[in-house]
């Protein structure tokens, strides 16, 4: 809220301060390694028509050197370590193949699909869980837990009871408060895929890749704060009505009833869109048109005549479409910057979407 | 190489020194790994202030309704919706990772000097600091914090941080606070001078400062543990050195230019949040009613009418311009942001032996409930600069009663009138004593919708320690010194 900077200027006599750093070190730092195994094959057919390589592999990396989180209450805030053992496998399949020749026709496509999955297996001695040191807003944990991929969401959850119905609160219609220290989503993708396409026809070519991402959470802080100020699509309709949360209320006796107290709109938004909580994670799965790109060649009939080699006129499209089936906008993008912190989007700008034309000559 | 579990964060260039061979690439002059104790003294000090008038008066001045929250978090504050993301920075930078850990530190190296009166002000300082965290969370770490190679501390009970535990090797808080005042009457090599901003080095004046947190500390518990607070009360009364003019208060002092300013300046006059805070209708309405000639100079009166909002009311209108609006004057600010921030004060003493003697037996203070009642009042209204002839007219329209309760309700609503501006003792008396009567703010939502009487550890601390309580209580679960 406020703070001061030293050295501070109090009754004119300017006065230096220190205070000690929020890290332990340690001097009994070893090297970090990483194992590292892979199985692959490649093949060819039918005179090269269609290829592939697909690949397993699994890496174990250990005694990676962190700043794992410590309770604050220590008086510190992070201690730089040596911590227990990470897991990486997965699938790297590629296909491509010529699918039709014919004549002045040709058609070639490529298909690949990822799939890693990686889990925590060990931290450190009694420590199951720690945040992920790099840029967040302090709601929000990215961490690294025993048992669970890299980089899980740590947050607020609403209470539930055993049927996984939202508790309400009695007293006031609204949700019960939160609960802290809550996983509420993990980044790591299922699966992503690719699809690239090349047509041509005499002096004509064009290009198509689409790709996909399939699952893989995205904590969105710009759908809370715009839902929290009432300005997303499906809060536009019935907003002078009475809302009642789809929830139960507690009984007290192990029993619970129907939620029958009716809020406001605003309200009723504002107590189901709040920050750091599950309402602000989304799946992330998007399948996109990643490029369209068209380009015509003089034939060189037309050229022979001319100073020039080759002449082509060509236009493209990036990201021209996309389909987010769980998201209101577009769920690629991290706000984050270069770090190891993954699917956290703060009110950053939508990707862009290029259209370029272009003419190439040579001599 | 050695010690980088102990790195200074340099702020000034005193201590640049040459590589003199070549191990010395390993140590950087910008975090030195040894700093003399006039350094970390005001650290440590204006840790202290920031804790007491930061974010926890924003929302102290809110819950004990002085102000009103118009937006932001005081906002929520005010309709007592809090959760486990709120004070997350008080928690690891003001109180923990700040005044307690570099307290310790203090501690450590002024010991190691043999500079006994930086020892005994770290040691209150840093009681100070564990009080005002197990008062707003109960249960806190306490006997195994700081550490740097306990990195899970475990919670210790209220009652123990309070009383000690012999078999937990948990020692009180008094103790903490007494063994501080030993010091500072022991021989020291060295002594604080002007990077003492609050005494400006004068030790009696530190000495009075730990024998009136002892008071304090005493009083927060003489409901639930009368007889050790008034033996607590009577050693201090009989040693005789505490705060009992306005001259002796414990007060943080900042300064006048940006970023050497007084928090509770910085965010009531010059941030972004300068609008989130409103003077309360409430206590406008109380002041006025009892025609308190304080009311203007806490409070702000723009166009010469106090412009105040109700807590919880539904704004039409967010206001967006702080000249429209009342906001805490200089008395609480300073004029250009020095403060000070109000630690521990002579009125507070006075109301503190005033409800001593009404309630406590056997409590040895000279004089009767109602003189130290009236020295309260007085105290508070010199502070604040009113007239002899005002604050005796006052004095007379505020007579004490013979009845007991309906006297205790007149102390401490005296004493929270006083403590205008420290919405923290404000709401630890409230919290303990049921006084002032607050009414709910309008719309109140929270766990019940009423007023919190604690508030919810914090997120960072909950994800990397288990030994925070499971389940964590909430805010309409009671301290242990909260019994009424």
């Amino acid at each position: 809220m406020a703070n001061i900077s030293f050295p501070i200027n109090v009754g004119g006599t300017n006065i230096p301060g220190f205070a000690i750093s929020s890290r332990i070190g340690s001097a009994d730092l070893t090297p970090e390694f990483t194992n590292s195994y892979e199985v692959g094959l490649n093949f060819e057919f039918f005179s090269n028509r269609i290829s592939g390589d697909v690949a397993y592999f699994y890496t174990e990396s250990e005694d990676q050197i962190i700043d794992l989180s410590v309770a604050p209450s220590s008086g510190f805030l992070t201690r730089t370590t040596n911590v227990g053992l990470m897991t990486n496998q997965g699938w790297e399949i590629t296909l491509s193949g010529l699918v039709v020749e014919s004549g002045n026709f040709s058609w070639n496509s490529t298909v690949n699909f990822t799939r890693i999955r990686n889990k925590v297996d060990e931290i450190a001695e009694g420590v199951d869980r720690s945040d992920i040191e790099g840029n967040r807003f302090t709601i929000l944990a990215p961490s690294i837990e025993v048992g669970e991929p890299y980089g899980v969401f740590v947050g607020l959850k609403h209470p539930r009871n055993e049927e996984g119905r939202l508790l309400v609160n009695p007293t006031t219609g609204f949700l019960e408060a939160t609960e802290g220290g809550q996983l509420i989503g993990d980044p790591n993708p299922d699966w992503l895929g690719g699809f690239i396409n090349d047509f041509k026809y005499k002096n004509l070519s064009l290009s198509i890749v689409l790709d996909a991402r399939v699952g893989g959470d995205i904590f969105s802080f710009e759908a809370a704060d715009e839902g929290d100020s009432g300005a997303l699509e499906y809060q536009a309709d019935n907003r002078q009505e009475a809302f009642i949360i789809d929830g139960v209320i507690d009984n007290g006796d192990g029993t619970y009833r129907e939620n029958n107290i009716q809020i406001s709109a605003e309200d009723y938004y504002r107590t189901n869109i709040s920050l750091a909580t599950e309402s602000s994670v989304f799946d992330g799965t998007v399948y996109r048109l990643r490029e369209l790109s068209l380009t015509y060649s003089l034939p060189q009939s037309i050229l022979e005549t001319t100073p020039f080699g080759s002449v082509s006129i060509g236009f493209s499209g990036r990201n021209l479409w996309f389909y987010a089936p769980n998201y209101y906008n577009d769920p690629e993008g991290n706000s984050q910057g270069a770090g190891n912190i993954q699917g956290v989007r703060l009110n950053g700008f939508p990707s862009t979407r290029n259209y370029s034309a272009n003419l190439r000559f040579t001599f | 190489m050695i010690r980088n579990s102990i790195i200074y964060v340099f702020m000034s260039c005193f201590l640049l020194g040459s590589c003199d061979d070549f191990f010395d690439v390993n140590e950087t002059p910008n975090n030195p790994i040894d700093v003399p104790p006039e350094v970390l003294l005001p650290t440590v000090l204006a840790a202290s202030g920031f804790i007491n008038s930061n974010e926890l008066n924003r929302f102290g001045s809110t819950i004990a309704v002085y102000l009103a929250g118009a937006g932001g978090s005081p906002r929520d504050y005010d309709l007592y919706d809090l959760n486990s993301n709120d004070f997350g920075n008080q928690w690891n930078f003001e109180i923990y990772g700040g005044a307690i850990t570099d307290s310790q530190q203090l501690i450590d190296i002024a010991e190691a000097d043999g500079a006994s009166h930086y020892v005994g002000i770290a040691k209150i300082l840093q009681a100070y600091a564990f009080s005002v965290a197990t008062d707003c969370w109960g249960d806190v770490p306490y006997s195994q914090s700081p550490s740097t190679t306990i990195n899970q501390p475990r919670f210790d009970a209220q009652e123990d941080i309070y009383l000690g535990n012999e078999s937990l090797e948990i020692q009180s808080l008094f103790d903490l606070v007494r063994e501080g005042v030993e010091d500072l009457k022991s021989a020291s090599t060295l002594s604080p001078g002007t990077e003492d901003i609050a005494f400006n080095g004068d030790i009696d004046s530190w000495i009075r400062t730990g024998n009136t947190l002892l008071l304090k500390l005493a009083n927060t518990i003489s409901i639930i543990d009368p007889p050790t607070a008034v033996s607590i009360i009577n050693e201090v009364l009989a040693d005789g050195q505490y705060i009992d003019s306005n001259s002796e208060d414990f007060n943080i002092n900042f300064g006048t230019s940006v970023g050497s300013q007084a928090p509770v300046f910085t965010y009531t006059r010059n941030s972004l949040f300068s609008d989130d805070l409103i003077m309360s209708s409430r206590f406008l309405t109380l002041l006025q009613d009892s025609n308190d000639p304080r009311l203007s100079l806490y409070f702000t009166s723009p166009g010469g009418t106090f412009q105040t909002i109700d807590n919880g009311e539904n704004l039409t209108a967010v206001p967006d311009d702080e000249e429209d609006f009342s906001k805490y004057n200089d008395y609480v600010t300073g004029a250009n942001g020095e403060g000070p921030v109000r630690i521990l004060t002579n009125f507070q003493v006075q109301f503190i032996l005033a409800e001593s003697a009404l309630n406590l037996s056997g409590f040895s203070g000279s004089q009767s409930v109602s003189e130290y009642y009236e020295n309260g009042i007085r105290a508070s209204m010199e502070l604040a600069g009113v007239d002899p002839t005002n604050i005796d007219i006052y004095i007379a329209a505020n007579t004490l009663s013979s009845d007991p309760n309906i006297a205790l309700e007149q102390i401490i609503t005296q004493k929270y009138i006083a403590w205008c501006g420290n919405g923290l003792e404000a709401w630890n008396d409230w919290r303990r004593t049921g006084f002032p009567v607050l009414a709910e703010s309008q719309n109140a939502v929270g766990i019940d919708g009423t007023r919190p009487v604690r508030l919810l550890y914090t997120n960072d601390e909950i994800n990397a320690n288990p030994n925070v309580p499971d389940p964590v209580p909430q805010t309409n679960v009671r301290v242990w010194w909260d019994v009424n």
